[in-house]
């Protein structure tokens, strides 16, 4: 039971839903409800009207358009992991998709909800930052996109709403590997990678404060080759401080942990390489 | 703060329309239990953690302690009292279960039976998931009591032998 009391709308269309966003203090967008709804059950998170935006059919489904893939924001994570499209274009962003809670979250949980998500960790932001992704949002102002890293690092901005995931359908030679919380299925750590012919693209999440792209990890390691060795030198050489303790995580262990799932996602993503 | 009155609403339970009036905060849990007095549901968490509260919605398995009511309205709705096509009887992934011993204190079965209904449903005729599919579906399920493997045995049984009438349904009575 939710012990505060909202109100609820379900938006007939993404201009609606825009409009309502704008017009109420404290509405909030509801997709899935998988982060949101026990956010709201347990007081870590506060509404006053939910702006349901599930049934929108036009934000769900992937389409590919020359070289990339349109993923809607609506598009659950059950369809993204398993989705023909994505699985040969995008694997990285599949494979997080299906390391994601378990079935029925999937069933309901959302590609933008699990992007816009803000309590915890998730699992798709660093496929997306991997993958060279851009945001699709809209607002009272139009239309816009943003990278992936940008959104990782400031969110989606109050009254925008996420339409669509922009993927460059490149990526065969990409991989994600996470270490879940035993109890929760969020990640301690994850890690998604992308082999592109300027070298790799890197991204950690759950070790760092938030999903970070590491330019640093890929300037050491580019031209590879990509052994467990070098991998683990180029995490080392990083600042103390990218790694933050979790819960009963030191920084130290994380930083390791990060090297060890980068390292294993480089090995199964090289072995797809042509670049 | 005034909240709009409480909207009326349609949910197809079980084949059944179902009308009323909810607040806008209402879990489908709730209506399903305390509305519509379906307890089959249980509510072991009330957090989306131990998957008790399963129900199929619009034929995917969902936790219903996650969906807002007015957000399933329209939508149709099966849970555990809905299962079986004729009232009563077992279904052949109830009674694999249960011959497998796959349920002891039962608290956690319905939830089982409607998160692994999509798993069976979704497996080629003929052939089985292996026990690591059946344990990545299970993820969002707790049981403290079976440990799990006669879950697997039951699921396994369930979908290798479809056809076999010592799996299929068989009246409740007989079935104990
Ligand atoms: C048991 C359990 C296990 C989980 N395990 C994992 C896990 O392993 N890994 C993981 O990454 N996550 C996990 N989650 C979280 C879940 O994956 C995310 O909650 C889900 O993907 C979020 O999508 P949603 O559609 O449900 O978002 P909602 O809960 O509806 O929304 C989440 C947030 O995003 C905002 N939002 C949603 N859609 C949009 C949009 N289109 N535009 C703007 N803002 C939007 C909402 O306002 C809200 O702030 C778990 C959740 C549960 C309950
Ligand atoms: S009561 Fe819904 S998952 Fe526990
Ligand atoms: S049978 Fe008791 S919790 Fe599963």
């Amino acid at each position: 039971m939710i012990l505060t009391d909202f109100d609820y709308a379900r938006a007939a269309s993404l201009e609606e839903a825009l409009t309502l966003l704008a017009g109420t203090d404290g509405a909030r967008v509801l997709a899935g409800g998988q982060s949101l709804l026990p956010g709201l059950r347990t007081g870590a998170e506060k509404a006053r009207l939910l702006i349901d935006v599930r049934h929108l059919a036009q934000l769900r489904g992937v389409g590919q358009d020359g070289g990339e893939l349109r993923i809607g924001a609506l598009t659950t994570l059950a369809e993204l992991a398993a989705d023909p499209l994505v699985r040969a274009g995008a694997p990285e962003l599949a494979a997080a998709a299906r390391a994601n809670g378990d079935p029925q979250v999937r069933n309901l949980g959302t590609v933008g909800g699990n992007l816009a998500a803000t309590e915890r960790p998730t699992d798709l932001p660093v496929a997306a930052i991997a993958a060279g992704a851009r945001a699709e949002l809209a607002g009272p102002g139009g239309t816009r996109t943003a990278p992936a890293e940008e959104l990782a690092a400031s969110g989606v901005p109050a009254g925008e709403v996420l339409t669509a995931l922009l993927v460059p359908a490149a990526g065969a030679a990409a991989a994600f590997e996470k270490t879940a919380d035993r109890a929760t299925r969020y990640p301690v750590c994850a890690a998604a990678v992308r082999i592109t012919p300027d070298g790799p693209r890197i991204a950690v999440t759950g070790a760092t404060p938030r999903a970070l792209r590491l330019r640093g990890v890929e300037d050491r390691l580019r031209g590879g080759p990509y052994t467990t060795t070098a991998v683990l030198a180029a995490f080392r050489a990083e600042p103390r401080e990218l790694f933050v303790p979790g819960r009963g995580t030191s920084a130290e262990y994380l930083g390791h942990l990060a090297g060890v799932l980068t390292a294993r996602a480089l090995a199964r993503a090289a072995a797809h390489s042509s670049a | 703060m005034d909240l709009t009155p409480a909207p009326t609403l349609t949910l197809h339970v079980n084949g059944r329309p179902e009308e009323f009036a909810a607040r806008p905060s209402e879990l489908l849990v709730e209506r399903l239990r305390d509305g519509l007095g379906l307890t089959g549901t249980k509510v072991g968490c009330d957090t989306g953690q131990c998957g008790t509260c399963v129900v199929r919605l619009d034929g995917r398995s969902v936790k219903s302690c996650l969906v807002l009511t007015a957000s399933a309205a329209g939508s149709e709705v099966t849970t555990i009292e809905g299962v079986s096509e004729r009232g009563g009887e077992l279904t052949g992934l109830q009674e694999a279960l249960r011959q497998e011993h796959g349920t002891q204190c039962g608290f956690c079965t319905p939830g089982m039976v409607m998160a692994l209904g999509e798993l069976v449903e979704n497996t080629a005729a003929g052939t089985a998931p292996t026990e690591p599919e059946i344990r990545e579906w299970l993820t969002g399920n707790l049981c403290r009591c079976t440990g799990y493997h006669s879950v697997v045995r039951g699921v396994q049984r369930a979908c290798a032998a479809p056809a076999d009438p010592a799996v299929t349904a068989v009246p409740a009575a007989e079935g104990r």
